[in-house]
């Protein structure tokens, strides 16, 4: 092509550019640190997985780990794309009831189940981002709430399915993977780190290309994404169908490890505090994420006394990160270790 | 001709923004659209590059009717655009935003970017090579490459703009006032940028208030006044134009009687 030529060739200095075609990638190298960062959680996972002997512990871990792979997704739609959802607990909630039903009445094994939870749940989401996303900011969020109450009738009600508030779906078996039963919370552990380490990769691979900057910028301008060529719409439903299957996928693990649950589990509050983990964690990596769902997963096992005031801690918690450190608090926190520890370092 | 419009038309309730204008832009030339404030320059820019849909009219883009296209699909054959005020994405660095506009250079989608798999890989290196392709003939230093582009000063992040639209290694290229907010030698070197890509053989539809600017690059000059295209032809025809030296003047007499 012509002007591409003019382009190439033009380059007053034609130095520069073929100098960097040969200096190493600049993006290249955030995303390495971030596959490194994979690989020491996967380290600490074995650390834990082979030392820890408290199954409370576990049960905590396992918990974050579930609600992780969740606000993953939540960190994709609403922290890279921009478009909040306060409905992910109905994804969620169709990811446990198919993998309760696909295990109780069609007798699959649980893999299977987990990929039809998984697959259903990001079917839904497709389904519904149509309409929803020709929503946008505060009525999105609306939208996606009236939605997720929806979703939680829905599961209250369609009883010879889900069982409804009592006695919803009792003794799920425990997941197995052919012969291996994962019925103890460390065996259970295992399994859900690897999942985790395996959606946090992809979730990495996804931001750290093509795909992950055309969300970040139509999140800023959805007219100057479009004027460069991104498919807007088509990039926000898909992003909307990923961040269902992976509460789905999440959904479906959680059920598994309850064993127990009803559709109360499913109620707004979940979808708030999905969001609340990657405000909590951090909106502009996936890392907040991971600690988010630590954090909001913990907390209450700090506040045991406090159970009532659970929704006015987790309210003044919310309301002090966006306005004292909008980036999210865990990435405010690793900030400010960084900024002490260059002043410490500058002392010397 | 690369880009034609016939007849475009917007009307904002009883507001004629746009009236009937048509206009031709020729490949390897800079075509400007001039007018005094609020004569519809801009308005006419959005309804080419698909941001707001023209009331009645067509546009052709290289011999295709492409009357009614959304932004991404006019990307697609090949038309991008600047903004007045530049649409920069917060929190992503200047190699990064330039790289969004080599969106189209590449083809990965989410399953493919997800397992990142040699292709895909490949690909990365590619589009990171055209957007440092791109910062460069803009004459962006190297230095800059990793600062976020908001925090630039203004006529950097002006170039960073058209860095990321040349990224996408357009054939039209529509720029909504480059000039405004840069001074005299800014200026200058953004004009010979300009002047060179369309000698590149690209189509520019330039829309700039800087006078200088507009009649050293220009090959034809499109005069617009309450949204009605009023002259045309080449920079010399256009400075002898009696309307047009009535829509100015008149215009600055106006300012004075305020002052």
């Amino acid at each position: 092509m012509k002007v591409e030529q003019a382009i190439a060739s033009s380059s007053s200095s034609a130095t520069p550019a073929t100098a960097a075609s040969k200096r190493p990638s600049r993006v290249g190298a955030r995303y390495r640190r971030d596959v490194i960062g994979v690989a020491v959680l996967a380290a600490i996972s074995i650390a834990i997985g082979l030392t820890v002997t408290r199954s409370f512990y576990f049960t905590m871990l396992i918990y974050s780990a579930i609600y992780a792979i969740a606000a993953l997704g939540m960190s994709l739609l609403f922290g890279f794309a921009g478009q909040i959802s306060i409905g992910q607990a109905a994804f969620f909630g169709v990811g446990a009831y198919t993998s309760a039903y696909a295990v109780m009445h069609l007798g699959m094994p649980p893999v299977l189940g987990t990929v039809c939870a998984t697959a259903l749940a990001g079917a839904f989401g497709w389904l519904v981002s149509r309409p929803l996303l020709r929503l946008t900011t505060n009525y999105l969020a609306m939208g996606t709430l009236a939605f997720g109450v929806i979703c939680f009738i829905l599961f209250a009600q369609l009883r010879s399915i889900t069982g409804g508030l009592d006695p919803g779906i009792v003794s799920l078996a425990p997941f197995s993977i052919g012969p291996w039963v994962l019925d103890e919370p460390r065996k259970m552990f295992w399994l859900v780190a690897l999942v985790l380490c395996l959606v946090l990769l992809l979730v990495i691979n996804l931001v750290h290309s093509r795909i992950g900057r055309a969300l970040k910028a139509l999140k800023v301008s959805e007219v100057g994404a479009a004027g460069l060529g991104v498919d807007v719409v088509r990039y926000k439903v898909a992003t909307f169908t990923l961040a269902a299957a992976l509460a789905g996928l999440a959904g479906s693990l959680f059920a598994h490890f309850q064993s127990a649950f009803n559709a109360g589990v499913f109620n707004v509050g979940l979808s708030i505090e999905l969001l609340i983990m990657i405000v909590v964690g951090s909106v502009t990596t996936p890392w907040g994420a991971l600690f988010g769902a630590l954090f909001v997963t913990i907390l209450p096992s700090f506040l045991e006394d406090f159970e009532h005031y659970k929704l006015l801690v987790y309210g003044v918690i919310m309301t002090a990160v966006m306005i004292y450190m909008p980036d999210g608090f865990g990435r405010g926190l690793v900030e400010a270790l960084r900024g002490f520890y260059k002043r410490r370092r500058r002392e010397k | 001709m690369t880009l034609s419009i016939t007849d475009y038309s917007k009307r904002y309730g009883g507001l004629v923004a746009v009236d009937k204008v048509s206009l031709t832009a020729p490949a390897g030339a800079v075509t400007a659209l001039i007018g005094p404030n609020g004569a519809g320059k801009t308005t006419l820019l959005n309804l080419i590059s698909g941001v707001v849909i023209a009331d009645s009219g067509s546009c052709k883009l290289l011999d295709q009717v492409v009357t009614g296209r959304t932004p991404h699909q006019l990307a697609h054959l090949g038309l991008t655009r600047t903004y007045q005020s530049p649409q920069l994405f917060d929190d992503m660095s200047v190699l990064e935003t330039v790289m969004v506009g080599a969106h189209l250079r590449g083809g990965a989608g989410f399953v493919s970017s997800m397992l990142r798999i040699g292709r895909t890989r490949r690909e990365e290196a590619r589009l990171e090579e055209q957007a440092l392709l791109a910062i460069d003939r803009v004459g962006l230093p190297a230095a800059l490459l990793g600062r976020p582009a908001v925090d630039l000063a203004y006529g950097l992040q002006r170039r960073v703009e058209i860095a990321r639209a040349l990224a996408m290694q357009p054939r039209v290229l529509l720029l909504d006032e480059p000039a405004a907010g840069l001074n005299h030698q800014e200026t200058q070197e953004l004009a010979g940028l300009i002047d060179s890509l369309a000698r590149g053989g690209l189509t520019v539809l330039l829309v700039e208030h800087d006078m200088d600017m507009v009649m050293g690059i220009s090959r034809h000059v499109v005069v617009m006044n309450f949204g009605r295209k009023i002259a045309e032809g080449t920079p010399a025809e256009v400075q002898r134009n009696q309307s047009v030296i009535d829509a100015y003047l008149g215009a600055q007499a106006e300012e004075g009687a305020d002052a």
